[in-house]
């Protein structure tokens, strides 16, 4: 298929996998223990920088393991706006001088340090959603938003999510499950997202490495094949896509190996808020400075 | 990755390649040649919306013959002067995003990006090289007289732009720092070697555009360098001209540019880089007789190295307050 068929049958895709029907029910009591009151350690990162303050933040996950962030606050004016800011699953954190782009804007960013080992897609599927590793870090990705709003110097009725790869995925989590307060969602080449046509379309990077070897080990012929798919569909950013209701920029490099394009036009097409979708035909996964472009433009709000 | 001895023999490396016996006069005429075209730039809204704290701006001026060269300019609000930053981007390539632009903005500090000519940016490349051109900037211009380089036109615009800096509003000129990578900077280190009076400190992180001639005796004259090569393959395929060849290319070699360095140099090193051998980063560092300080990744490749990026947060904020 060319470039532009595969774009048009794409722009009328809305995914091929299993959506649970108490998603919402299960994501809104997470949602609920993520944002219950929780101790913060505050450690000072002392930078001479006259514009900003830095802090490493530490507090307690849902399930008592203990989470960090990186918070960074313009030191003068209003409560700021504040970035929920999250890293994809082949990286770590991006570096203070990197964040400290957002205080050029004026606005605060926190960005939570993904847990480690939290990047299985498989391990604990069979003990019901709630024993996901995946539901573990978009819970922790919920704890940490909800914690944005409670900081200092935050203004907790403007925030934004802005991630890439899977901090795409989070930032949609976040959004969808925060709607009163992330008024902007930005994300680059979201994932994981349509499990199944992931699987069938033969991507085995990233987040889909270890399925091969699930099925190999466990179950090699694939007798528990839907009941798997099934338990991921609680971890599928297309059920979290209809309940954003802020804005929403997605871009997506159709030359991607890692988020399939196609389950990334699942996501957008199943959100129902104001979008848009900026598609690259000759990008990867990887960074693209003209999407770096429209988020200046994107996450511009009105000021007072 | 380098082993211990092999750093240690680094620390004492001052490079290959060799310098023109007149190499500071003729960098002395061609920063005159620039200081005599006449000004001629403007600012204008850039295509990204400005901020209650932030503008964003575009800067288009005329270059060496009459080229039309382009920036980014982005200038935080704040109601005293600001330093500001001259940023220089790799090779090829543009100055990149304007959000990535603005970690200086977020540190007080305007900043002027410039896309080199020819590169992939907005700028324009008025070409006239005599001879090939090949693949690869560095050897644009290597047939003829060498004042015609690319690199050579290229630092006399970073001259011109130097003289706009100093004509802008609301610059701390006291304050006019250099931050660039590979290419940005080698650019960089010539920056600050040929406009000593305005520059105060500069950022370099693996430096391009050094020690030609050990680039090639280690077989390192690809990618980034392959010009060398393909010049070599197709113009000089016995190498008769070699020593010429490198010493007009000494002219536009970073290690070279060093010893006229006198503001404070931050440099940062990979020592796995495979595309600008270490020893060509020490060979600039150890020509600088500046106040300086060299830091090393020992499992960092020619990548982004955020360890880095980090310390000038300090590096360009200490002691200042806005």
């Amino acid at each position: 298929m060319s470039i532009p068929e595969t774009v048009k049958t794409l722009e009328s895709y809305s995914g091929s996998s299993f959506c649970p029907e108490d998603f919402t029910a299960f994501w809104k009591e997470q949602n609920q223990n993520a944002a219950q009151p929780r101790p913060v350690v505050w450690n000072r990162v002392p930078f001479h920088n006259p514009m900003a303050d830095y802090w490493e933040l530490s507090f307690p996950a849902t399930d008592g393991e203990l989470l960090t962030a990186r918070f960074l606050r313009p030191k003068q004016g209003t409560p700021a706006p504040v970035v929920l800011m999250f890293h994809d699953n082949a990286r770590r954190t991006r570096g203070w001088h990197h964040m400290t782009r957002f205080i050029a804007l004026g606005y605060a960013v926190l960005a939570l340090e993904n847990r480690e080992g939290c990047y299985s897609l498989t391990k604990g599927w069979e003990d019901g959603p709630a024993g996901l590793s995946l539901t573990q870090l978009y819970t922790d990705a919920l704890t940490a938003a909800h914690l944005a709003g409670t900081l200092p110097g935050v203004d907790s009725t403007r925030m934004l999510a802005w991630g890439e790869g899977l901090g795409g995925g989070l930032a949609i989590v976040t959004a969808a499950m925060l709607p009163d307060r992330v008024v902007k969602c930005a994300a680059l080449h979201p994932m994981p997202a349509d499990f199944y046509k992931v699987w069938e379309s033969g991507v085995r990077e990233g987040l889909c490495a270890g399925l091969r070897e699930q099925f190999r080990n466990d179950d090699p012929a694939h007798d528990k094949e839907e009941a798997l798919f099934r338990a991921l569909g609680y971890v599928d950013l297309c059920g979290f896509a209809p309940l954003l209701r802020g804005e929403l920029l997605l871009g997506t490099g159709l030359m991607d190996t890692v988020a399939l394009p196609a389950a990334q036009y699942a996501v957008y097409n199943r959100a129902g808020c104001s979008k848009r979708h900026l598609v690259y035909p000759n990008y990867l996964h990887e960074r693209i400075n003209f999407f770096e472009n429209e988020l200046v433009g994107f996450f511009r709000l009105a000021f007072d | 990755m380098i082993t211990p001895q092999e750093l240690e023999q680094l620390k004492t490396y001052q490079g290959t390649n060799p310098m023109p016996e007149d190499f500071d006069a003729f960098w002395a005429a061609r920063m005159e040649e620039a200081e005599s075209v006449p000004l001629d730039w403007e600012l204008s809204p850039a295509a990204v919306p400005s901020y209650p704290t932030c503008d964003f701006l575009d800067l288009w001026f005329t270059g060496m013959g009459g080229a039309r060269l382009y920036a980014k300019y982005l200038k935080p609000r704040l109601d005293q002067p600001v330093p500001l930053v001259l940023q220089f981007h790799g090779y090829p390539g543009a100055g990149r995003s304007w959000l990535e632009q603005a970690s200086f903005a977020g540190m007080g500090c305007a900043l002027i990006a410039l896309d080199c000519p020819g590169q992939g940016g907005l700028g324009q490349d008025i070409g006239g090289y005599t001879g090939t051109t090949v693949t690869g900037h560095i050897v644009a211009g290597l047939d003829g007289d060498p004042k015609e380089m690319y690199y050579v036109r290229l630092h006399q615009n970073i001259r011109i732009l130097a003289r706009i800096v100093r004509k802008l509003e609301g610059i701390d000129l006291t304050r006019v720092y250099v931050n660039g990578a590979s290419q940005g900077g080698g650019i960089g280190i010539a920056c600050a070697a040929l406009n000593p009076d305005l520059i105060r400190k500069a950022a370099i992180l693996y430096p391009f555009l050094s020690d030609y001639q050990k680039v090639w005796e280690l077989g390192a004259d690809q990618i980034a360098y392959e010009g060398i090569r393909y010049y070599f393959r197709w113009f000089d395929p016995t190498g008769e001209r070699r020593t010429e060849t490198f010493t007009k290319l000494g002219y536009i070699d970073s290690h070279n540019f060093a010893h006229l360095v006198r503001c404070e140099v931050l440099f940062g090193t990979g020592l796995s880089d495979t595309i600008c051998p270490p020893a060509t980063q020490f060979a600039v560092y150890n020509n600088l007789t500046c106040k300086k300080q060299h830091h090393f990744y020992p499992e960092f490749e020619h990548e982004e190295i955020q360890a880095f990026d980090d310390l000038i947060l300090d590096f360009f904020g200490e002691g200042e307050t806005v």
